[in-house]
């Protein structure tokens, strides 16, 4: 059975034409996640576009022709199992418009608090457990790096070991803190790259072994600039001129149990911290007040 | 200052509480210029304010029908020419504590129903339900609709008022809750599939209508007339809908929905806590099962104020109690339950008094939040009629249809900015 991609990221393009054996490591509905070397392809049936995604058509309803652990041989026509080919010939080519675009303005603190509010409402109708806001690693984080960061005293925040106690933090395949530290580790970069600022190095091989791999490979990809067209949207959006992000916003964060919104979270604190320390206008004040 | 999360609670508590609490109950029928004090050439009409000039065919015939009910004009012509002048002025049912299905009409010598909330005080109104086809609500205005209208207004409504005198004299006032909760049980959903509330409502009446004292070629005429229109209880379960939602309205930090409305070009819902404030967005063309030689392209986006009873946790939300209604609106009986059960994603409670056999009894979901709408991306599903296009052809089939995601958006965002989240 050949399953013909619609659409197939760059970064998913490279690690096809690399070559060699892969393994299928976890398998959702609509979705699978396969992994050569350190390195994660997610095949998706419909859903969003990504530099890592190959998009096949269909649904969530789609039925994947894999299972847990099938290995499937990978080439630059696509992948093959024993019993069915995904091929990427035709395919249209996904980049991702994160890393060729500029930021043209940091948004207004009001509107950046007025999104931390939505978000904050969001997780009052989605948790029923711990929510990262509230939890004790994630408040140290924005004492201790991102407020000094944002008030240009001394900061960890471009040293990995500040994001310790927040990778692999919390429940589910995506743990809250790795949508938290994407989010913002995405902003940062794309703003660093911008207007040549320092920007955070998120090593690949010690996330894999700190979190679930998938959700680890997903954080080094977005620290490099490589994320989904949701948080582009979102990203691009907030950073641009008009400041109109709320919708973009919203759609993010409808997105899993809570992941959507630690991921915005990370992306409108990010903002917020550098905000602050360009305008000194009390914006991070007031997206902690709307937290 | 921001709302925290348990004020939003205590909120959303107390206004799905009211909600359920309402006890909505029959008093009169008479012309809207008494009871609800319409005056000159005043028109009011379903779902958010509209510019005469972007109204859809339905709408504009609707008003045109009216306009000539009235006697204010004669023509298609004059009518147009009344409206576009600025003589006619046009306002929203919601503004009035009203609700009307389809075009939704009222004018000022249109009988009307009158509900009164036995619990809160509030008073609320509809029209009276013409029957399916060739009907005022769809736009059309031939002198089979007028005359219809006329005897109505002229002879229906008297009987029907004689009637409920009757019944509150003999201090048994027709209570709308116990009638929907028991026809829901018996099949309804109370939007689209009346039949069985239309029924207990003929079976309450009875008695009382024949004591009325009108002769009985005329209660004859009434009751056939009851007979044949299996949607008779609809404008009275929207009335009642409105009363439910009016209750919980106006409680501060809810982020429940306590309206939902269309006038065939924009589609509008209110926040309990945002006053009379509008949020509004491109009515959506609702998906559904097409009378014989009509198709998508004949249907005019989605139209009327019945989605009300959604709002009030019935109709669309209590599908799963209807499963007959799925041969009009189409779909499977399985998807009608999956509806019921994804819209307890998007609610703020289990109803008390509303409950589905065929869930174990589970309370129909009540209190739209809207912050839930938006992180779980599921729209308000409606159950709908749905109108020709172009005014007088009528109903051209029934169906579903989602509400516009936008006016969640907007509205969560006037929210937060007013309460800070």
């Amino acid at each position: 059975m050949i399953q013909r991609a619609e659409v197939a990221g760059e970064l998913a393009l490279r690690v096809l034409a690399r070559g060699g054996v892969a393994k299928v490591t976890r398998v959702f509905p609509g979705a699978v996640y396969v992994r050569s070397r350190d390195d994660f392809v997610l095949l998706l049936w419909g859903g969003l576009k990504s530099p890592m995604t190959i998009n096949a058509p269909g649904g969530k309803v789609a039925r994947a022709p894999l299972g847990p652990d099938d290995s499937l041989v990978l080439d630059e026509g696509g992948l093959r199992s024993s019993v069915a080919e995904i091929s990427v010939r035709g395919a249209a080519v996904h980049r991702g418009s994160l890393r060729g675009k500029r930021v043209l303005q940091l948004p207004p603190g009001r509107e950046l608090a007025k999104g931390v509010g939505m978000l904050r409402s969001m997780y009052d109708v989605s948790a029923s457990g711990p929510l990262l806001v509230d939890d004790a690693p994630f408040r140290l984080f924005l004492r201790e790096c991102l407020i000094p960061y944002s008030r240009r005293r001394k900061s960890d925040l471009f040293r990995f070991r500040a994001y310790d106690a927040l990778i692999g933090r919390g429940p589910g395949f995506t743990p809250a803190g790795d949508d938290f530290v994407s989010g913002l580790s995405a902003t940062m970069n794309f703003v660093a790259r911008s207007r040549d600022l320092q920007r955070i190095h998120m090593p690949k091989r010690l996330l894999l072994q700190r979190t679930v791999p998938e959700s680890g490979a997903m954080v080094a990809y977005s620290a490099l600039g490589y994320v989904d067209e949701g948080m582009e949207g979102l990203i691009l959006a907030s950073l641009g001129k008009p400041v109109d992000f709320h919708d973009e916003l919203l759609s993010v964060a409808s997105r899993g149990h809570t992941s959507g919104v630690d991921m915005a979270l990370g992306v409108l604190l990010c903002e917020a911290a550098l905000a602050e320390r360009e305008r000194r206008d009390g914006t991070l004040e007031m997206c902690m007040a709307a937290l | 200052m921001t709302v925290s999360k348990e004020e939003v609670e205590a909120a959303n508590t107390l206004a799905v509480e009211r909600m359920m609490d309402a006890e909505p109950t029959w008093v009169d029928v008479a012309p809207a210029s008494k009871k609800m004090g319409l005056k000159g050439k005043t028109l009011l009409h379903a779902g958010p304010p509209m510019v005469w000039k972007n109204a859809s065919g339905p709408m504009k015939g609707a008003v045109i029908g009216a306009a000539i009910f009235e006697g204010w004009a004669e023509t298609e012509r004059q009518a147009t020419k009344l409206v576009e002048e600025g003589e006619v002025k046009l306002e929203p049912n919601h503004h009035h504590n009203a609700a009307g299905p389809m075009a939704g009409i009222i004018s000022p010598s249109m009988a009307v129903y009158e509900l009164e909330d036995r619990k809160f005080g509030n008073r609320t109104y509809s029209n009276m339900n013409e029957g399916i086809g060739k009907v005022l609500r769809y736009g059309a205005y031939s002198s089979e609709v007028l005359d219809r209208l006329h005897w109505m207004s002229d002879t229906m409504a008297p009987v029907l008022q004689a009637t409920v005198k009757g019944m509150l004299k003999a201090n048994r006032g027709l209570a709308l809750k116990p009638m929907i909760a028991q026809a829901l049980t018996m099949g309804d959903d109370c939007h689209n599939r009346y039949v069985a509330t239309t029924s207990l409502f003929a079976k309450q009446i009875s008695p009382f209508l024949v004591q009325t004292g009108f002769d009985s070629k005329t209660l004859a005429k009434v009751s056939e007339f009851i007979d044949g229109n299996n949607f008779t209880m609809l404008n009275m379960g929207m009335a009642a809908g409105k009363a439910m939602t009016l209750a919980g309205h106006n409680v501060k930090n809810s982020t429940l929905v306590t309206v939902m409305s269309r006038n065939g070009t924009d589609a509008g819902i209110w926040l309990s806590s945002m006053g009379n404030r509008w949020f509004t967005a491109p009515a959506p063309v609702p998906k559904g099962l097409w009378f014989p030689g009509f198709t998508e392209a004949d249907a005019n986006p989605d139209l009327g104020d019945s989605s009300i009873t959604e709002t009030a946790g019935f109709g669309g939300f209590a599908m799963a109690a209807a499963p007959a209604i799925v041969s009009w609106v189409g779909g499977s009986v399985d998807g009608a339950t999956e509806v019921t059960e994804k819209m307890y994603e998007i609610t703020q409670a289990q109803h008390k008094h509303f409950l589905i056999p065929f869930l174990n009894f589970k309370g129909t979901p009540v209190g739209i939040d809207v912050r839930k709408v938006l992180k779980t991306g599921i729209a308000p599903m409606i159950n709908t009629g749905i109108a020709h296009r172009k005014a007088g052809v009528g109903q051209v089939g029934a169906g579903t249809v989602s509400f516009p995601m936008k006016v969640f958006k907007d509205a969560f965002a006037a929210y937060v900015d007013k309460f800070g989240a």
